[in-house]
């Protein structure tokens, strides 16, 4: 009996032993977990303690389809995860005091003329409350971290700042509360008003005023057309992307073709895609394109179809490059 | 617990001397084929990444972002690139702009102009500015190779890729090439990259010698951008420039992300040497196993005994391992020995030219950590087999 009590205990220290190795392994894993869940404040995965810990919260990539402020104050609920766009309003009130706050306003609400940056009003009257949000980095119980945000990250009066938070207050008219778990500031800001409502009128298609000959260097033009030409018709970091014109079809619409990125137009030859496109940027005032993403804005997407207003810049005969002036993202 | 002394674990090692060479030189071949391995795929790792300057980037013809051989762009797209893009980086009014043609020839050493044992070699065709944008490359001895007069320059590696001694493509020394004797008149070192086991000659000497027109990138460096004063450039200015301009059909790509594409293409062959070290390391662990169970086996009266003396299972398991660790333990350190000593640096040949293995201290650490499991996990098993029995059969074992 005790012989096979020792023979049970050998297996038994044998399974205890591996017990024990397990149990060991796993909390020598746990240790090595980052403690993103002891973050004391809000910013998503980052554990955001100080102004400098913000850095953290940024995003490289902009955020597909944010939503517009006055478009959302009316339909956000409290407890909704929403990305709203806005800038940064041009008041010296616009950053909390030693409070981790900022109000973000929707432009394209403005009434009067927008301030300068050197001349800083105390508040910005020409947003109303309507299109305006308060956007703030709280700790775990909520309430807004005691640090200012104020020229931290790129946030700054008139920045161009996407916003992914949680709705903490809002009463569908003029208030709207949004904690912030990521941010991306734009490094250039879309000039004001950039992408209209409606579109243009006598849009002319890109491969019919290709085919006309009539697009010269200077002129003022409105095209229609879709975004692609390549496996990567946006360029990062850059407002530049390609623009098809409906004289040669996408992937997609070619029956049987199970082309992964149909909007490369692999089907065509180089020479053709050449013929029906043309290359948009939208440039700042020294000529060069604004260091931002047009991909994601207003849903922009490969294949999404746009009317731009804007200026042949180079109209050689074989490429046609098109400052943009305003574009509506027609579906 | 009471515990067994150490020094009955290492006594017990020197009682046959014969198998304790043999675990410890089995030991030590398994990990040193493990280091094999694991310099490989590091050395491969390290060189295809340490290739790609950090602020170069790499302008293609469209659709040959995989690679630069099957690149072709205009003989004028360098001149358009410098005069169009800003922000590219200059030293005493020199643009850092490298126009070059890259191709895979057969070339011998010692042979003549056609005949003889060839090897294909990664010739790059460059100007002067390929010294500035190529900062990892140092002239070692010699000179540059003047245009027309039939001559090259080798890397430290070149030797390697060809399959000959070093002094076979030392300076002075003749590479047929294109029907003709070409002269040797420089060398260079790259250290960590591919470029060593590259030849380069002079841009216009290489196109007419493949008859082609077209070069087939251009390298460029950038000057980091400041955002406070608004100079130098980033890379998303040059996509952006290829993409005002398609009718040039240009890509651009980071010099980092080209050779980072390289080498994912490389994974599948990385993971065939870890697989097949693996494999044999679990035979070598079953070679150990047997050889534990012969020697554990013989002494079950012993640990019957111990165990009679009232020393625990556990405690007489935890010597058992201490003296099996110690024998592989001995075999890893002196695999590290020879790994650390004689491989690191040695140099392999691969398709895109050749690498040093790279046995460094993750590689070492890999190996340390296979020869303690070795012991460990071929230890467990025959401990507990031989402390199975109770311990009146075990006393009566023979």
């Amino acid at each position: 009996m005790k012989a096979m009590k020792m023979k049970n205990g050998g297996t038994a220290l044998v399974l205890r032993s591996c017990v024990a190795a397990v149990c060991m392994l796993a909390a020598g894993t746990t240790m090595w977990l980052p403690r993103a869940a002891t973050a004391q404040g809000t910013g998503g995965g980052a554990v955001v303690k100080s102004a400098e810990d913000v850095k953290g919260m940024l995003t490289p990539a902009l955020p597909a389809n944010a939503k517009e402020i006055a478009a959302v104050m009316t339909t956000a609920k409290v407890g909704e995860v929403i990305t709203i766009r806005g800038n940064i309003v041009m008041a010296t009130d616009a950053f909390g005091e030693k409070v981790a706050t900022f109000t973000l306003g929707d432009e394209s609400a403005r009434t009067g003329e927008r301030p300068a940056l050197d001349k800083l009003p105390a508040s910005d009257a020409g947003i109303a409350a309507a299109a305006r949000a308060t956007v703030q980095i709280a700790d775990a119980s909520g309430v807004a971290m005691g640090f200012g945000l104020s020229g931290q990250q790129g946030l700054k009066a008139g920045a161009e700042v996407f916003v992914t938070g949680k709705v903490v207050a809002a009463n569908g008219a003029s208030a709207l509360v949004v904690n912030a778990t990521s941010l991306h500031v734009a490094r250039s800001a879309m000039p004001m008003g950039f992408f209209t409502e409606k579109p243009a009128a006598s849009a002319r298609d890109v491969s019919e005023a290709r085919a006309s000959g009539g697009l010269k260097a200077g002129d003022e033009v409105v095209l229609r057309g879709r975004i692609g030409g390549s496996k990567e018709p946006f360029v990062a970091g850059r407002a530049v992307f390609t623009l098809m014109g409906r004289g040669l079809k996408a992937c997609n619409e070619i029956s049987g073709d199970k082309c992964l990125k149909p909007w490369d137009y692999c089907c065509d030859t180089k020479e053709e895609i050449l013929a029906n496109s043309v290359t948009v940027q939208v440039v700042d005032e020294k000529g060069q394109p604004l260091r931002t993403d047009t991909k994601g804005r207003r849903g922009l997407k490969e294949l999404s179809e746009v009317v731009v207003v804007g200026k042949v810049l180079v109209a050689d005969g074989k490429a046609v490059v098109i400052n943009a002036k305003s574009m509506h993202v027609a579906q | 617990m009471r515990r067994l002394p150490f020094e009955y674990a290492v006594r017990n090692l020197g009682r046959s001397p014969a198998r304790l060479v043999l675990s410890i030189g089995g030991s030590a071949l398994v990990v040193l084929l493990i280091l094999v391995a694991g310099g490989f795929v590091a050395g491969m790792s390290r060189a295809l990444r340490a290739t790609g300057g950090e602020h170069n980037v790499l302008i293609l013809g469209a659709g040959s972002e995989e690679s630069v051989e099957r690149s072709e762009i205009e003989a004028s797209t360098p001149g358009v690139l410098a005069a169009s893009v800003p922000g590219i980086r200059t030293r005493a009014g020199v643009a850092y702009v490298s126009p070059e043609v890259h191709v895979m020839l057969p070339v011998g050493v010692g042979v003549t102009e056609t005949g003889g044992n060839r090897r294909q070699v990664m010739m790059r065709g460059v100007t002067p500015t390929a010294a500035l944008v190529h900062a990892s490359v140092t002239l070692t001895e010699g000179r540059w190779p003047t245009a027309g007069s039939d001559e090259m320059m080798v890397g430290r590696m070149v030797s390697t890729v060809m399959g000959v001694s070093a002094g076979a493509v030392a300076v002075g020394e003749k590479i047929s090439f294109d029907k003709r004797m070409w002269t040797v008149v420089g060398t260079f070192s790259a250290p960590g990259t591919v470029v060593e086991a590259e030849v380069w000659l002079p841009l216009t000497d290489l196109k007419a010698a493949t008859k082609r027109e077209t070069d087939s990138c251009v390298v460029f460096t950038l000057e980091p951008y400041d955002e406070a004063t608004g100079e130098g450039a980033e890379f998303a200015d040059i996509a952006a420039f290829t993409k005002t301009r398609p009718d040039l059909e240009l890509v651009a790509m980071t010099e980092r992300e080209y050779y980072g594409k390289l080498a994912l293409f490389f994974g599948p062959i990385k993971l065939v040497a870890w697989v097949t070290a693996g494999l044999i390391a679990i035979g070598g662990l079953f070679g150990g196993l047997n050889t534990m169970y012969a020697a554990f086996a013989s002494r079950i009266r012993e640990l019957g005994t111990l165990q009679a003396l009232g020393y625990r299972r556990a405690a007489i398991v935890w010597s058992m391992i201490q003296e099996a660790t110690l024998a592989t333990a001995a075999g890893g350190l002196l695999a590290c020995a020879v790994g650390v000593l004689l491989l690191d640096g040695l140099a392999v040949r691969f398709s895109m030219g050749a690498f040093g293995l790279a046995i460094d201290e993750r590689v070492v650490g890999i190996g340390l950590m296979s020869g303690l499991a070795l012991g460990v996990i071929g230890a467990l098993p025959p401990a507990v087999k031989c402390l199975s029995p109770t311990i009146p059969l075990a006393l009566k074992a023979v």
